[in-house]
């Protein structure tokens, strides 16, 4: 099996905006400056392309009535559903801006430190998940799947230092927090982990962590958001159910 | 349920709630079994229904699957026995909040004098001749005299 196989790399989570791309000028605009996370301002842009969706629903269905009857193709209704819904999200935010509700330095860092947060609870679950397994494993006398959870924990605490270098930035209460957060994940996975000495769990656990730490790349399927391009693609190549992007 | 699974369930009963809330808040009802329901007893009874509506919806304008399998469970304690399993990778929050609130106004507020009638609609998108007279015990009297559901339990 290769490095690149991808059956040795395994998202521990991701995120998911439902445009991939920058569409809003303003965003666009922060965007290149490099203070400015791409990811934030997805999370950002989406806020609007949420509401432009809620707020025009019956538009999107009848534009899929619409195609039905003209006897389009999946590929021309998914363009056209995509040109749809970055014209309404575009609408939405002019009208949102006019009433003081646009992206702006202020709301940018709100919604960083939000954004931050919440990614970091999510990874903080998910090592809440992981000693629960490796717990239920251990009482039933079996060794966890050491392989795909030190993926997990690798990637997990690896977003959630990242999320604490950007929040040191900007909140060092949230920084703290998530730092706190991180620490008693990590605790709670040693305690359950070392609780059966002849399965010696933590131990083969920690040292799978640490080999993946020397090349990270070699097993997970990784974006460093810091780092990350915009994605090269066409505006329509939309599709969020399979799309796995983060790492 | 994983932590991230239960922590999105959550954030969409809570929206739920609160849009059940709102309603209200401007003096409207809802109504099951001719007896008034508080905001997060529609949220509790309803969301599996309204998930499997807003999926419905989502699936129609092509915006994908929100992870959830959905069934009738004839041995449920609940009050509606349509259920919502996690099936995989769960859609986050806000790729299936807008869909929840379009099921939330077209169902749920359509159907606030008899609830059921949400349940019953989200039932047909699974068997499609599913009906609370034919399925349920709404219907057990003309069972007894003998017509037969061709589709779907008995629930």
């Amino acid at each position: 099996m290769s490095s690149t196989d991808p059956r040795k790399k395994q998202p521990a989570s991701y995120r998911e905006p439902v445009l991939e791309k920058l569409v809003l000028n303003d965003l666009i605009h922060l965007s290149n400056d490099s203070r400015y996370d791409k990811n934030v301002l997805l999370w950002m842009q989406d806020r609007y392309v949420n509401q432009a969706i809620t707020e025009n629903m019956g538009v999107l269905i009848d534009l899929v009535r619409k195609g039905k009857q003209e006897g389009s193709s999946p590929e021309e209704m998914q363009r056209e559903r995509i040109e749809t819904l970055v014209k309404l999200t575009c609408e939405t935010y002019s009208s949102e801006k006019s009433l003081g509700r646009g992206a702006d330095l202020k709301t940018y860092l709100d919604a960083a430190t939000t954004f931050f947060e919440a990614e970091s609870v999510r990874y903080a679950g998910h090592l809440k998940d992981v000693s629960e397994q490796i717990a239920k494993a251990v009482a039933n006398g079996e060794s966890p799947d050491i392989d795909r959870i030190a993926r997990t924990v690798y990637g997990a605490t690896f977003k959630m230092s990242g999320a604490i270098d950007s929040l040191e930035r900007i909140n060092k209460a949230s920084a703290d927090a998530v730092a706190k957060m991180m620490e008693g994940g990590i605790k709670k996975i040693e305690r359950v982990a070392v609780t059966d000495v002849e399965l010696n769990v933590g131990r083969v656990l920690f040292k799978a962590i640490d080999q993946i730490s020397q090349s990270p790349e070699k097993y997970i399927q990784f974006t460093d958001p810091r780092r990350m391009e915009m994605p090269d693609y066409q505006l329509w190549d939309f599709e969020p159910v399979h799309r796995a992007p983060g790492f | 349920m994983g932590h991230e699974t239960q922590q999105s369930w959550d954030s969409l009963n809570t929206l739920v709630s609160g849009l059940a809330e709102a309603e209200f808040g401007r003096g409207e009802q809802f109504v099951y079994d001719g007896a008034r329901l508080y905001p997060e007893d529609v949220a509790d009874m309803l969301l599996p229904s309204i998930l499997c509506l807003a999926q419905g919806v989502s699936r129609y304008v092509g915006m994908g699957e929100f992870g959830y399998d959905y069934g009738l469970n004839v041995e449920t304690k609940d009050a509606f026995p349509l259920s919502a399993s996690p099936a995989g990778k769960i859609a986050p929050f806000h790729r299936i909040a807008p869909f929840v609130v379009e099921a939330f106004d077209s169902y749920v507020l359509e159907n606030r004098a008899d609830i059921a009638r949400v349940f019953e609609a989200a039932a047909q998108t699974i068997y499609p001749d599913f009906t609370l007279e034919r399925n349920t015990r709404v219907g057990r009297e003309s069972l007894a005299v003998g017509v037969h559901q061709q589709q779907g339990p008995k629930v």
